[in-house]
């Protein structure tokens, strides 16, 4: 009995950390836990847990993607020039900038891959590289006033929720089922937890990381698309802390940096756990800067916990 | 046993890259290849240099830093609120390199100790110390007194035949870390701990301590970095050391120094810094924008990395023909 209280506890452990946070939170800001706050704070975390999945999908093969910042720069970009310089039905530029997202996803992939350059410094250098081209593009100019019937994506309400919590449910389903039900799926895990092992049981290897970069960019140029239908603007700087908010999400979510660890629940809670400590602490007015640096010690405190997890359940 | 043969795939990219580039520079940008351009790349990359050995060590040992620039920015904001609360100069110093030297030391424990990953301990260190830098500095450059500090300021503007002192200093405390790599045990347990760190742990090393020694190497360097910096530029900007861990550990790795290869070498990874600052250098003599600039630094990295990966190949490929001949 006493066991099993304990398994109970470890494997909810972040929904409680979550929830005693919220209640501490609350204890000492009444306009915290409010009906509407908490739609603020799931608004807000619907973005963030979207860039939390488009970054686990790539950390549990064992990789991992700095440049998710720039790539949603480039796209957002290339979406607000289609949508303003031309008028096609909404679907169009969003499914083009996906798509253009997987390409960039593609040629970061073939690079770490191919040349056998370890992951962090092949994105470092696309991280520069795509940015660089959207500050080619556009230069220091904001793109603002985006036509409406485009922005309806990231603003808009459908049946009561946000329309970007949606898109967070579905696209995260779609993921859940890619990974437990399908043999790609697997092969990222298994990837992940060992790649030479991967490699001789007959699994191209590289192919499976190619993939998981393309679908990771694919969902974060997406992302990119929501944020700047929200903001109504877009300029070359948009996301720059993307990329280590991601990874952010995805630690304290449970991922594994070395990889095969990790799921979209996990990082889900991960995003709101990490929106509602910012959104707590703005409450309690503790300046930006101050943030980034519990944001930091939270990173830590969040891998070691969940490492004495791993090895308690080990045993 | 045959000596070793010397082949030219030895040769870590950044050499390559380096000739290109510079060839390239010299003919095409005018005003490139003059004494005083030399000196002011040199003089500009005297602090990179002293980070970039720092993370070579760290690489060699299979770690990673990627806060020596945030822990330059905060060694420097607390060196400059001690000057101005006019504090001895020495004192403000000393202080400046030890808050370095504790972040080092910290990223070091949270490494062999909590058994983080140093990628993910380090990221944190530099989201803590870019915090605090900020905090400490409410977000402002910090000014002192300067005509109280008549020493500092020689120390950042003043010449010693020809030579700006500040790159004395750099060069000195670079002169000593690679006398105490390449003579005492230093390297051959950073070599062990990257290749394999269990025979380190079997042949009655901590494994633990000398994880926290290359660390702390690290972090002292940048505190170093943020103390000269501060000597240079007369403030402490709580944004001047963002960006910096890229030329770190980009000038590292382009420099032959990998994670997990038992191997690398110092010289290397300065040149990496140097390759790094003469393409900055060449790009604004030839008047591109920083967008450019960012964009073609990305590029060249990554041919960069193509030509070591194809040396690797024909490197390979000749050994196997040389196994042929010997079967």
């Amino acid at each position: 009995m006493k066991e099993r209280i304990v398994d109970a506890v470890l494997k909810n452990a972040l929904l409680l950390l979550l929830i005693a946070g919220v209640l501490i939170f609350a204890l000492f800001n009444p306009g915290y836990l409010t009906v509407s706050n908490m739609t603020v704070i799931m608004k807000q975390a619907s973005l963030l847990g979207l860039l939390g999945i488009a970054q686990m999908t790539i950390m549990l093969t064992g990789n991992i993607d700095l440049s998710i910042g720039s790539t949603i720069a480039l796209s957002t970009i290339l979406w607000c020039g289609m949508i303003k310089n031309t008028d096609i039905p909404s679907a169009v530029p969003m499914i083009l900038i996906t798509l253009s997202g997987a390409g960039l996803g593609c040629l970061t992939g073939l690079i770490t891959t191919k040349l056998n350059i370890p992951p962090f410094i092949t994105t470092f250098a696309t991280n520069y590289a795509y940015r660089g081209i959207a500050w080619l593009l556009v230069g220091s100019t904001i793109i603002y006033n985006l036509p409406p019937s485009f922005r309806f994506i990231g603003t808009d309400d459908f049946l009561g929720v946000p329309i970007t919590i949606w898109l967070l449910v579905i696209i995260g389903a779609i993921i859940l089922v890619l990974l437990k039900k399908t043999t790609l799926g697997r092969r990222m895990y298994f990837t992940g937890s060992n790649r030479k092992a991967a490699r001789y049981s007959g699994i191209h290897t590289d192919r499976i990381i190619i993939t998981a970069y393309m679908i990771g960019n694919a969902i974060a140029a997406f992302t990119g698309v929501l944020y700047a239908a929200r903001l109504n603007a877009a300029e070359a700087s948009i996301g720059a802390n993307f990329s280590l908010d991601s990874i952010a999400v995805c630690l304290i979510g449970g991922c594994a940096i070395t990889g095969g660890k990790g799921g979209v629940w996990g990082t889900v809670i991960g995003a709101i756990i990490v929106t509602a400590i910012k959104n707590g602490m703005n409450y309690a007015q503790v300046s930006s800067e101050l943030q980034t640096l519990v944001l930091g010690v939270l990173i830590v405190i969040a891998v070691f916990f969940n490492q004495q997890v791993d090895k308690i359940q080990r045993k | 046993m045959k000596k070793n043969r010397f082949h030219l795939t030895d040769l870590p990219s950044a050499v390559i890259i380096f000739l290109v580039v510079f060839v390239y520079f010299s003919v095409s940008a005018n005003g490139f290849f003059s004494g005083y351009n030399f000196a002011s790349i040199l003089t500009q990359s005297v602090i990179p240099c002293l980070l970039v050995l720092g993370v070579a060590i760290v690489i060699m040992s299979a770690g990673l830093d990627l806060s020596v620039g945030n822990v330059l920015t905060l060694s420097g904001v607390t060196c400059g609120l001690m000057l101005k609360a006019d504090m001895p100069v020495a004192l403000a110093m000393l202080v400046g390199v030890l808050t370095g030297m504790t972040c080092g030391f910290l990223n070091g424990v949270m490494v062999a100790k909590m058994k983080l990953p140093p990628f993910i301990a380090t990221l944190a260190m530099l989201n803590v110390a870019s915090g605090l830098a900020n905090t400490l500095s409410r977000k402002k450059p910090v000014y002192w007194t300067r005509e109280n500090f008549p020493i500092l300021d020689k120390i950042g503007t003043g010449t010693v035949l020809g030579i700006p002192v500040f790159a004395v200093f750099g060069v000195l405390v670079m002169a000593i870390v690679i006398f105490i790599f390449y003579r005492t045990r230093l390297r051959t347990n950073v070599y062990t701990l990257g290749g394999n760190e269990e025979v380190l742990h079997l042949s009655g090393v901590s494994v633990a301590k000398w994880k926290i020694i290359v660390f702390t190497l690290s972090g002292t360097m940048a505190g170093i970095g943020g103390v000269l910096m501060d000597a240079r530029v007369t403030c402490a900007d709580p944004t001047v050391g963002t960006g910096l861990e890229f030329a770190a550990v980009v000038g590292a790795v382009i420099g032959g120094n990998l994670q997990n290869t038992g191997k690398g070498n110092l010289f290397g990874a300065i040149l990496g810094a140097l390759t790094l600052a003469t393409i900055r250098n060449g790009l604004s003599i030839m008047h591109m924008n920083n967008y450019w600039q960012m964009v073609l630094t990305g590029a060249i990295l990554v041919v960069g990395m193509v030509i070591r990966e194809l040396s690797v190949r024909i490197e390979h490929r000749r050994k196997l023909k040389e196994a042929e001949v010997a079967a």
